[in-house]
């Protein structure tokens, strides 16, 4: 392993699992990158400020990208996206397939848009980016107990909304 | 819904948040797009920062990787700025951080990519396992302090203390990891520190000061630093454990003075009248030196907790049912947002 400039090495470290994490939320490449961007921005700004983080960096990071989705939920409305154009060939031999598995992922992104932004970040850290307690203590900024209390609270919402729902349907 | 049907459920639930696991494959052209943005962003804030230096207040690495936009310079020189800039932005083109680090080696304390050659020494060092290897990127490292107090100290400049400092830190992580060592290596190690003290302690005596009292004195203090870790040293190598407690030791005693902070460029935060930094016996009253009054801010809370387990679970585990939070022994690659190494039910992922 040979030199690597630190601020590259911190791009090139988390931006690819920022992207998937925005991605997961967003369900959009073009709105993903833009959530990337602007992360790593403000993470320049802080550190430009004299804040930034004492410690914990992708703890950090997550935090900045998450408020960055919380806040474009707020001024975006929800939509129903299209499916892509340029399906691939496999897509396009089970299109019937893949518009229900779309309409099934654009569900669940709008039963996690639906917690509060706490539980949202739990719940997505935690089952989607496979982290562990302290690890989303310290991005939530929170301790162990009220980062269970808050996954608790938020799969009870989720059963209600993606299972329960589901059953009378 | 009863416990009983609790584990289908939640199964479920599973599969849905499942769903989203499989992200697309990111745009590599987007995503260099967006790293040379950044890249550019960082030299904007650089070139800011030299007319507005902010506080410091970040440890460890964090405050290294600020250093790189606050570093002080005595005047704003606009060519440098665009030269760094272009350097930064042909790495990128280029595909890596060669050009920026190659051109950063060179760099000097008073110079803006100073930053970046003391980060991708942290980087280095953090990313070698082998502890030969790392012993010898820490002598080095600790060399090119040595290189960079004679050059600022023959062109007449003043040696900031971070210099000093990070030489020490560098010092002594060499020293640590011989000291761990197995016997016949641990010596083979110690001698090998011995000479490079040897080489730096004279190198240090043939500088010709050129004017500045304050070089003067950093030199004077690193040497008695060097003779000092030399005695130490030839200890080591008729009683290692003799090093071993003499390192604890010190270590602990820093542990106890949350005041001398390493800075990320190495610089420390004590206060300046407080006393010879160097100085390894009994602390004067009033000094700054000593144990401290437990307040630690920046001590790490002890005894983690194992929080893996059935991560589909939040109430009380049934003894022997496999859920619940289990041993924190499993592993999580930072960034890779994929799921814990250890399967649901098992020992917890603790990174």
């Amino acid at each position: 392993m040979g030199d690597q400039s630190a601020l590259e090495m911190v791009y090139d470290r988390y931006s690819p699992g920022l992207f998937r994490y925005a991605w997961r939320l967003l369900g959009s490449e073009t709105t993903a990158e833009d959530c990337v961007s602007e992360t790593f921005s403000r993470f320049l700004k802080s550190l430009g400020n004299g804040r930034g983080p004492d410690d914990h960096l992708q703890a950090y990071l997550y935090r900045i990208a998450h408020n960055w989705i919380t806040d474009y939920y707020r001024r975006q409305a929800p939509v129903v996206d299209e499916l892509k154009e340029n399906l691939s060939s496999v897509e396009h031999e089970q299109p019937e397939h893949q518009a229900l598995l779309h309409a099934e992922k654009q569900k669940v992104r709008l039963a996690l848009r639906s917690l509060t932004p706490e539980q949202r970040q739990v719940i997505t850290l935690r089952f989607i980016e496979g982290w562990n307690y302290d690890e989303i203590a310290q991005a939530i900024e929170k301790p162990l107990g009220a980062v269970r209390a808050l996954q608790f609270r938020a799969l009870n919402s989720l059963r209600k909304m993606l299972l329960e729902e589901s059953e009378y349907e | 819904m009863s416990d009983h049907s609790e584990p289908r459920m939640d199964k479920e639930l599973a599969a849905k948040f499942g769903l989203l696991q499989d992200a697309p494959k990111r745009s590599k052209q987007r995503s260099e797009a967006g790293k040379a943005a950044f890249m550019l962003q960082a030299q904007e804030y650089a070139r800011q920062a030299v007319t507005n230096p902010q506080p410091e207040r970040h440890k460890g690495w964090f405050t290294k990787i600020q250093n790189l936009f606050s570093h002080p310079r005595k005047e704003k020189s606009p060519m440098a700025s665009a030269v760094t800039t272009i350097i930064l932005i042909a790495s990128i083109i280029l595909g890596g951080g060669g050009v920026t680090t190659v051109a950063a080696q060179s760099s000097q304390p008073d110079q803006p990519l100073y930053g970046v050659k003391i980060l991708s020494e942290d980087v280095r060092l953090q990313l070698t396992a082998d502890p030969q290897e790392k012993l010898e990127l820490a002598l080095e490292f600790a060399n090119r302090r040595i290189e960079e107090m004679q050059l600022m100290t023959q062109s007449g400049s003043d040696i900031p203390t971070s210099v000093q400092a990070r030489y020490q830190e560098q010092l002594e992580i060499a020293m640590q990891l011989a000291a761990g060592m197995p016997n016949e290596q641990a010596v083979q190690a110690m001698e090998q520190i011995r000479t490079r003290l040897q080489t730096q302690n004279q190198a240090l005596q043939q500088v010709e000061v050129n004017g500045s009292n304050t070089a003067l004195m950093i030199l004077q203090q690193t040497r008695q630093m060097i003779q000092d870790r030399l005695s130490w040293v030839e200890e080591g190598l008729t009683n290692p454990d003799l090093l071993q407690e003499r390192l604890r030791q010190m270590l602990q005693d820093r542990d106890r003075d949350p005041s001398q902070t390493c800075t990320p460029d190495g610089s420390t935060s004590k206060p300046e009248d407080a006393g010879n930094p160097w100085t390894t016996g009994t602390p004067t009253p009033g000094s700054g030196y000593g144990p401290g009054d437990g307040t630690c801010e920046t001590c790490t809370p002890g005894g983690n907790t194992g929080t893996g387990g059935n991560q589909w679970i939040e109430g009380t585990p049934t003894p022997g049912s496999g859920y619940g939070y289990g041993a924190a022994t499993g592993t999580i690659e930072p960034g890779t947002g994929g799921q814990p190494t250890t399967a649901p039910g098992g020992p917890g992922g603790k990174k």
